[in-house]
């Protein structure tokens, strides 16, 4: 609830350790106050005393030797001494340094030191002193005593003429700081100070008790680190102040749990949202589509992986910054900046861009989309660039495959009514060639057949709607079937057909008419691409894993720049002897699509005007271990 | 005896040669063939035929560059150009209806209609109107 770093610790101890120590120091400095006051006062009435003792001292001095003088001046001079131990001893008491006399030039005639006597005292206190003719009060430091002296001086004069100066100092360091009387009041004084704090210190004591008890709480209150009612049963101004604060923090505590329940909401509101917003962008990060999204100041705020490719930017560095800033791809720069009729920025642009790459050209759609919220506002824009490469392929494939369709349904068609037409009006009047007509006719009308057929089954299987009936077959009895229905093609064009098939063959679980045709197609092909006294091998083996059919021809052979091209739809050679033949070139996309669908494979290899080999392999799982018709079977059909 | 007008087939369908090149020679012309675009160029340069009927899909060279090599290397007099095709896709054959001196006859055409067609064309009234096709889809750009 609160951190306790910053919570300050109270103790009772300490308080009340501080409150004896306060007290102790509050009155040691009333004590050191009124000692100081005492001490000037006293020092006052001293030097106030010194000074009215200096000038009577000086007074009753000049007055006795002056009226000494009556008597005789010597008389008055040998006196001198005595009066002057007797000044010395009075003067004692108030801090007399020395008393004398001298005549006008300075000499001393009667000193309280013997020893001065006779001895010339011309210094400036003692000039000025033997100058005036009027009392007189000097003060000077003297560095003997390192205090300063008081000097009064007066002046005798006998018959108007002056005989002598007396001269009184007197100093006030020699006197204690406190007089006895004010040592005696200081002591009762500080009694009582004394024995005023701890009564003083007692009373505020149990003046603070609650004070100290709350205190002791509210550290008890930190140290828990928790909000809750102090407990006080004191009456009076403390409890009341005690029971308000419990009523503020109770509204406090009130207001922190609903704060703590906001903030748990804005905690787990903010965790929703941050996955929220890691899922979005998890989703918009690994969409095929390349995006990048700005604000309404056109500043770059998301880009997903396939943006950040294409554009080839680094998108840590590329957000928060301006769209122009890192965007150099001319041509989505100039999307976003292009601007509709209306002048809209924001606007739904779209623009085809094409790229060329090692894997060949490809085709991006890119869209400008503005964002935009509930009201219309403009939130900011999204670029959207789509590879629709292989939409594109889609597009033309389906257009090639409807043009090759129609062509190729269309040429019988052509063929029958043109030779029909001849038939009709009469203008065919040789015997043989009519019959060489009806002959075109049936066959094309076989080959129109055999391409709706190869039509259907192929569009069947793109669609995935293609029912398989597998059936097990006597293979041998399937292969005579096939090399039968080629006989005469083979006779006809003068090819010669081998089949060479094993003495045992396996039984075979395939749709028998679909198997058929898959072999049927590379059959016919080969005859049909091999040159009159060419020759076809029809040629099949089998062990533990596969069954291998192969359909060796002598023809014309393959490039090798068509051979990865032969199993496409509609795909046919551009060999002149193979275009002089009829084909739909769907025959082999047929046959490749049956195999695969039986999980077979088909691999052929071919030299130009060499020949081409067909090999149809069928696994054995195709192929049940159920041995069929045992015998031999060959046909060699001669041209 | 007035000599018989030359005409050029180009198709890869031995069929459709054999019995064009039939009713044509019975209308009285002379009649060419070529299995693709390349061999029709050839024959184009060493017979100089009146009239080409070529078809669209072919191998080594289709009708349509043939059609364009053609536009692009005009011979005198102008060889009248009938273009054969399957598809019935007008978006396809817009190019075709932009050449000079050609019509286009869609799949599966009448023999007899193609012979009117060419008749039509080198009648000195010129009025035979375009409508070999079957579906009456021939059009006529060369002001036959």
């Amino acid at each position: 609830m609160f951190s306790k770093r910053n919570a300050p610790v109270f103790r009772k101890e300490v308080l009340t350790q501080r409150m004896g120590l306060i007290l102790i120091g509050v009155s040691l400095a009333i004590l050191a106050v009124i000692f100081s006051v005492f001490v000037a006062l006293s020092q006052q009435r001293h030097l106030k005393s010194l000074m009215d003792d200096g000038r009577s001292l000086v007074y009753w001095v000049a007055l006795y030797t002056e009226k000494e003088l009556g008597e005789g001046t010597s008389h008055a001079l040998d006196e001198l001494g005595d009066f002057v131990e007797v000044i010395d001893l009075l003067g004692g008491k108030t801090g007399l340094l020395y008393a004398m006399i001298t005549d006008t030039t300075g000499q001393v005639l009667a000193h309280t030191e013997a020893a001065a006597v006779g001895e010339r005292r011309d210094d400036a206190v003692g000039q000025r002193a033997v100058a005036s003719n009027n009392p007189l009060q000097q003060t000077y430091h003297d560095p003997g005593i390192g205090a300063e002296v008081h000097e009064f001086s007066r002046p005798v004069f006998h018959n108007g003429e002056k005989l002598w100066v007396v001269r009184v100092g007197l100093s006030t360091a020699t006197n204690p700081l406190l007089s006895k009387d004010d040592r005696r009041v200081l002591s009762v004084v500080a009694m009582l100070v004394f024995l005023l704090v701890p009564i003083f210190y007692y009373l505020l004591r149990n003046f603070l008790r609650p004070l100290t008890a709350w205190n002791d709480e509210l550290a008890d209150l930190l140290d828990k680190n928790e909000i809750r009612k102090i407990r006080c049963s004191e009456r009076g101004e403390v409890g009341e102040v005690v029971r308000r604060f419990n009523g503020v923090l109770s509204k406090v505590s009130d207001r922190y749990e609903n704060l703590q329940v906001a903030l748990d909401e804005v905690e787990v509101s903010n965790r929703i949202l941050s996955y929220e917003k890691d899922r979005i962008e998890s989703i918009v990060d690994n969409l095929k589509d390349a995006i990048l999204v700005t604000n309404s100041a056109r500043n770059i705020i998301l880009v997903n992986r396939e943006m950040e490719g294409f554009l080839g930017l680094d998108r840590g560095a590329a957000l928060g910054k301006g769209l122009e800033e890192c965007l150099d791809h001319g041509e989505i720069l100039a999307l976003v900046q292009r601007e509709t009729p209306q002048g809209d920025h924001f606007a739904e642009k779209v623009v085809e861009l094409s790229v060329e790459s090692s894997g060949g050209e490809h085709v991006f759609r890119a869209t400008h989309l503005p964002l935009l919220n509930a009201g219309d506002d403009v939130l900011g824009s999204m670029i959207v660039v789509r590879d629709v490469t292989a939409q594109k392929l889609t597009d033309r494939n389906q257009a090639e495959f409807i043009a090759h369709v129609s062509h190729e349904l269309k040429t019988p068609l052509t063929t029958m009514k043109s030779y029909v037409e001849l038939l009709m009006d009469g203008e065919i009047s040789d015997e043989k060639t009519r019959a060489e007509f009806f002959n075109t006719i049936s066959g094309e009308t076989d080959r129109l057949a055999r391409l709706i057929d190869n039509l259907l089954n192929i569009s069947k299987i793109e669609m995935g709607s293609l029912m398989i009936r597998k059936n097990l077959l006597k293979s041998r009895e399937l292969f005579e079937d096939v090399i039968r229905s080629v006989e005469s093609q083979a006779v006809s064009k003068g090819v010669g057909l081998e089949a060479i098939l094993p003495d045992k063959l396996s039984d075979l679980l395939v749709d028998k008419d679909l198997f058929r045709v898959a072999v049927l197609n590379i059959l016919s092909n080969a005859i049909k691409y091999t040159p009159p006294g060419g020759h076809v091998v029809f040629r099949v083996d089998e062990d533990d894993e596969r069954m291998k059919i192969e359909i060796e021809d002598s023809g014309y052979g393959i490039s090798e720049e068509e051979l990865p091209r032969i199993f496409e739809k509609f795909y046919r050679s551009a060999n002149k002897e193979i275009r002089h033949q009829t084909g739909s070139g769907l025959g082999l996309a047929l046959s490749k699509e049956i195999v695969a669908l039986h999980n077979g494979e088909i691999e052929v290899t071919s030299r130009l005007e060499e020949g081409t080999c067909f090999s149809l392999r069928l696994p054995m799982d195709e192929k049940p271990r159920l041995k069929g018709f045992e015998g031999t079977f060959s046909a060699l059909v001669n041209p | 005896m007035e000599e018989k007008r030359k005409v050029l087939i180009a198709d890869d369908e031995p069929y459709i040669l054999r019995v064009l090149k039939m009713k044509l020679e019975l209308g009285g012309y002379e009649v060419d063939t070529a299995a693709n675009g390349v061999e029709a160029l050839e024959k184009l340069g060493q017979d100089s035929p009146a009239v080409l009927i070529t078809d669209i899909n072919m191998p080594l060279m289709g009708g349509r560059d043939l059609c364009h090599f053609l536009e692009a290397y005009p011979v005198e007099p102008p060889v009248f150009t009938i273009v054969v095709t399957s598809d019935a896709d007008r978006a396809n054959r817009e190019w075709a209806e932009r050449l000079r001196n050609a019509c286009f006859v869609e799949k599966p055409f009448s023999p007899r209609k193609i012979l009117a067609l060419i008749d039509g064309h080198f009648s000195p009234d010129n009025t035979v109107q375009p409508g070999a096709g079957s579906g009456n889809r021939a059009s006529n750009n060369g002001g036959v």
